[in-house]
C-alpha cells in the first residue's frame, strides 16, 4: 500500500495563518487582581492542555506598556527562599517549592530603580524559573509569550478549574 | 534401624509413603514402593500391615495426599479435554498442600530425633511431601493424558493441584500460642508458620500442642485443578499510517478517548484468527510515536506477550495469515511476525535507548523561508542538543536536561509554499523531535528556530526508520513495500 507523501498527508488549508507554539497548545488567561491604581501588575497565565501553567506578563503591565529597561530579575524572595534553587525529582516533582496564588516568584528590577513583584497566580508546585531571564532579563519584554516566559507551575489539581475560571479570557482582557 | 523407624511410623499412623520418606533415601522408587520395602526387608510382621491396609486411616502426616485413594481421585479429576486445550506435548505438575501438614511434620521430626537420635545425627532431611507426591503421580497422569512428564525447571506447561483440608484452620490456630510475641494478622500462611516453628523450642511445642499427630478425621479433598502455560511471545514490526491513531488505548478518566489504537487493531485480529482472548495479550514496543505521527518504512519493532497460551506453535503460514488480516486495516500494517524467545526481548528495550531514528518533518515558519536559511540548516553539521524534558510531557515525566545528538539534518524548500520546508533528520534515541524544531520556549538548545533565527513550528512528522535489526526480517515473496 503506497502512502501519501508527507506534504500530501496534511491539510494545508488550515495553515493560512502562522500560529506560534504558545497559541497552538496553550489557553491564555489573565490575572488582574494584583493591579492597583498606582501600578499595573497584570499577568498572563497560559494553561497547557496537560494543565501545566506558564507565567508571563500581561500586555498592560507597567513594565510592558512603558517598555522599561530591565536591570535584573531577582529570585531571592527573602533570606530563606531563592527560586533559582528550586529542585524537583521524579514524576511527582518531589521537593518542589510550594506556591500559593500570592507567592512572589521574582522581582523585576528596572534601570530606573522601580521594582515590580511577579506573583504565582496559581497554587501549586514550582517546576522552573526561566533561567534565560537571568542572563537576558529583557527577553521578558521582547519575547513575552515565548522565550521570555517567567516560570512553569504545576497547579494543585483539585483547584485547577476554579483557578482557571477566576481569570479573564484573552478577549475579555483586551477590552479593559 | 531403618526397619524400626519405618514400622514405628506406620504404628503412629503414617502411610507407607510417609514412613519411607523419613528414611531419607533419595533413591526410593515411589511408583513401586512394595518392591523397595521387600528388598530392604522393612516389614517385620507380614500379616499386620495387611490388616491395617483393610481399614486405612488418613495418614497423620500427609493427610491422605500420598495414599492410593486420593492419588487415584486426583488423577480422575483431571479433565482430559481441559488439558487438550493446550497443544503442549509435555507437562509438569505442582501441588498446593494445606499448612496443617507443616505442623504435623514438625512434630514428627521432634519425635524421631528424640527416639532415633543415633540415626538422625544431622538435620532430618526427609523426601519433601510435594516431591514424593510428584514422583507418585507423574506416571499416572502421563498415562492418562498420553503426554510425557518433564521437570518444572524446563517445562512450560503445568497442571496445578490445590488441596483443601476441612480441619486446617482449627489445627493451625495453635501456632498463635507458639509465637514469641503476640502477632496480628494472618498466621496460617506457610511462611509465618515456618518462621514461628523455627523459633519455637521443643519443650514449648510439646507443652502447647497436645496431640500433634492425632489421626485426622478427614482426608484432604481436591479443591481445584488448574492448567497453566508460561507466556510465549510473538514479535514483528508495525507501520502506522494515520495521524489520528494512538499506539495503545487512550483512556481519559476511565473513558476511551480514541476509537481504536495500533494495539487494539492487532489484538482484534489475533483474537479473530487464533481465538486468543484479548485479555491474555500484552503489547510492548521499542518506544512509541505520538498519535499524530506516522510510522513508515519497515516500521517499529514490537512484541506481544501471550499469557497462558493454549496454542504455542505458530507456523510460517499462520503468521502470514495473521499479517494479511491485520493488513486489511488502512490505518496500520504489520510485517515480520514470528515467535521469539523470552531471552530476546531485552533487545527491544536496548533498541529504545541505543538505536538512532530517521524522521521526516514538515515545518512552518512565521516569515517566508529563504534558501539562505535552508543552507544554514544543511551546513550546520552534527548538532548536540541540551534538551529539557518537554513541557508537553512534563506532567508525567521527571524534569531533567538530556544531551542528545542530531547526526544528520537536511532541509528542502517546498515548491509553491513560501512558509514551509521539509526537514530530514537522523537523531539519537530519545530525542524529542518536535521540541528540536520549535525550541520549546528556549528549553531545547539549539533548535531549528535558533539556527534559522525565526519562529518555527512543526506541522507534520513521520518516522522513516528505526535502526534496530530485531526481530529478524522475514522474507515474503511479493510484499508491497511502503515508502
Ligand atoms: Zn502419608
Amino acid at each position: 500500500m503506497i502512502q501519501p507523501k508527507i506534504i500530501d498527508s496534511i491539510n494545508l488549508h488550515s495553515l493560512n495563518k502562522f500560529l506560534s507554539v504558545s497559541d497552538r497548545y496553550y489557553k491564555h488567561k489573565y490575572c488582574v487582581k494584583f493591579t492597583s491604581k498606582e501600578q499595573n501588575l497584570d499577568q498572563r497565565v497560559s494553561f497547557h492542555t496537560n494543565r501545566i501553567c506558564m507565567i508571563s506578563l500581561g500586555e498592560n503591565h507597567t513594565v510592558m506598556k512603558n517598555n522599561k529597561k530591565i536591570l535584573k530579575i531577582n529570585c531571592s524572595i527573602d533570606n530563606k527562599i531563592n527560586r533559582l534553587l528550586n529542585a524537583t525529582s521524579g514524576k511527582g516533582k518531589r521537593g518542589a517549592q510550594k506556591l500559593t496564588e500570592n507567592s512572589v516568584l521574582c522581582y523585576i528590577e528596572c534601570e530606573d530603580g522601580d521594582i515590580y513583584p511577579v506573583y504565582s497566580c496559581v497554587q501549586g508546585k514550582l517546576l522552573e524559573i526561566n533561567e534565560h531571564l537571568i542572563s537576558n532579563p529583557n527577553l521578558l519584554i521582547t519575547n513575552p509569550v515565548s522565550k521570555g516566559y517567567i516560570a512553569l507551575i504545576l497547579p494543585t489539581l483539585n483547584l485547577y478549574e476554579s483557578i482557571k475560571n477566576s481569570m479573564l479570557d484573552a478577549d475579555e482582557y483586551s477590552k479593559i | 534401624m531403618e526397619s524400626k523407624i519405618y514400622n514405628y511410623l506406620l504404628d503412629v499412623g503414617c502411610c507407607k509413603y510417609c514412613s519411607l520418606r523419613y528414611l531419607q533415601d533419595r533413591y526410593v522408587d515411589f511408583s513401586n514402593i512394595n518392591e523397595y520395602i521387600e528388598k530392604k526387608k522393612l516389614s517385620i510382621i507380614d500379616t499386620e500391615p495387611v490388616i491395617k491396609q483393610h481399614k486405612p486411616n488418613p495418614c497423620c502426616l500427609c493427610l491422605g495426599l500420598l495414599q492410593d485413594s486420593l492419588i487415584e481421585d486426583t488423577v480422575n479429576r483431571i479433565v482430559i479435554s481441559e488439558v487438550q486445550k493446550y497443544d503442549s506435548k509435555v507437562f509438569t505438575c505442582s501441588i498446593s498442600i494445606p499448612s496443617a501438614t507443616i505442623l504435623r511434620e514438625h512434630a514428627i521430626r521432634l519425635d524421631l530425633r528424640q527416639k532415633f537420635a543415633e540415626f538422625y545425627i544431622d538435620d532430618i532431611e526427609e523426601i519433601p511431601l510435594n516431591k514424593a507426591w510428584k514422583l507418585i503421580i507423574k506416571d499416572k497422569i502421563s498415562e492418562k493424558l498420553g503426554i510425557n512428564f518433564e521437570n518444572s525447571d524446563i517445562c512450560n506447561f503445568s497442571i496445578n493441584v490445590t488441596m483443601d483440608y476441612a480441619d486446617n484452620r482449627q489445627e493451625v490456630s495453635v501456632v498463635k500460642e507458639l509465637a514469641e510475641k503476640a502477632k496480628n494478622g494472618d498466621l496460617i500462611g506457610r511462611k509465618s508458620i515456618l518462621s514461628i516453628l523455627s523459633n519455637c523450642l521443643a519443650h514449648k511445642f510439646h507443652d502447647i500442642v497436645k496431640a500433634p499427630l492425632s489421626i485426622p478425621s478427614v482426608y484432604l479433598t481436591c479443591k481445584q485443578i488448574e492448567c497453566k502455560h508460561n507466556s510465549i511471545y510473538m514479535a514483528g514490526r508495525y507501520c502506522k499510517f494515520s495521524r489520528e491513531l494512538s499506539q495503545s488505548p487512550w483512556i481519559v478518566d476511565g473513558i476511551k478517548a480514541m476509537e481504536t489504537s495500533v494495539e487494539e487493531i492487532i489484538f482484534e485480529q489475533i483474537h479473530k484468527v487464533f481465538g486468543i482472548p484479548q485479555t491474555n495479550l500484552k503489547f510492548s514496543s521499542s518506544g512509541r510515536e505520538d498519535c499524530d505521527v506516522r510510522c513508515l518504512g519497515k516500521g517499529r519493532p514490537f512484541y506481544i506477550e501471550i499469557l497462558d497460551p493454549k496454542k504455542t506453535v505458530f507456523t510460517y503460514d499462520e503468521f502470514r495469515v495473521l499479517e494479511s488480516s491485520i493488513n486489511e486495516s488502512t490505518l496500520i500494517q504489520v510485517r515480520d511476525l514470528q515467535s521469539v524467545q523470552r531471552s530476546e526481548l531485552c533487545k527491544i528495550k536496548e533498541g529504545e535507548q541505543l538505536k538512532t531514528k530517521d524522521y521526516l518533518a514538515v515545518c512552518v515558519t512565521k516569515a517566508a523561508i529563504t534558501q539562505e536559511q535552508i543552507d544554514k540548516i544543511n551546513n550546520f553539521g552534527e548538532a548536540i542538543l541540551e534538551q529539557k524534558t518537554p513541557i508537553r510531557v512534563l506532567h508525567r515525566r521527571p524534569l531533567a536536561v538530556r544531551k542528545k545528538r542530531i547526526f544528520r539534518m537536511e532541509a528542502r524548500l517546498v515548491p509553491d509554499k513560501l512558509n514551509l520546508f521539509e526537514l530530514s533528520l537522523e537523531t539519537e534515541a530519545g530525542t524529542y523531535v518536535k521540541e528540536f524544531v520549535h525550541g520549546d520556549f528556549g528549553r531545547t538548545k539549539p533548535s531549528i528556530g535558533d539556527i534559522i533565527d525565526d519562529e518555527v513550528d512543526i506541522i507534520a512528522l513521520d518516522v522513516i526508520a528505526i535502526h534496530l535489526d530485531w526481530p529478524e526480517e522475514i522474507i515474503v515473496p511479493d510484499r508491497n513495500e511502503t515508502s
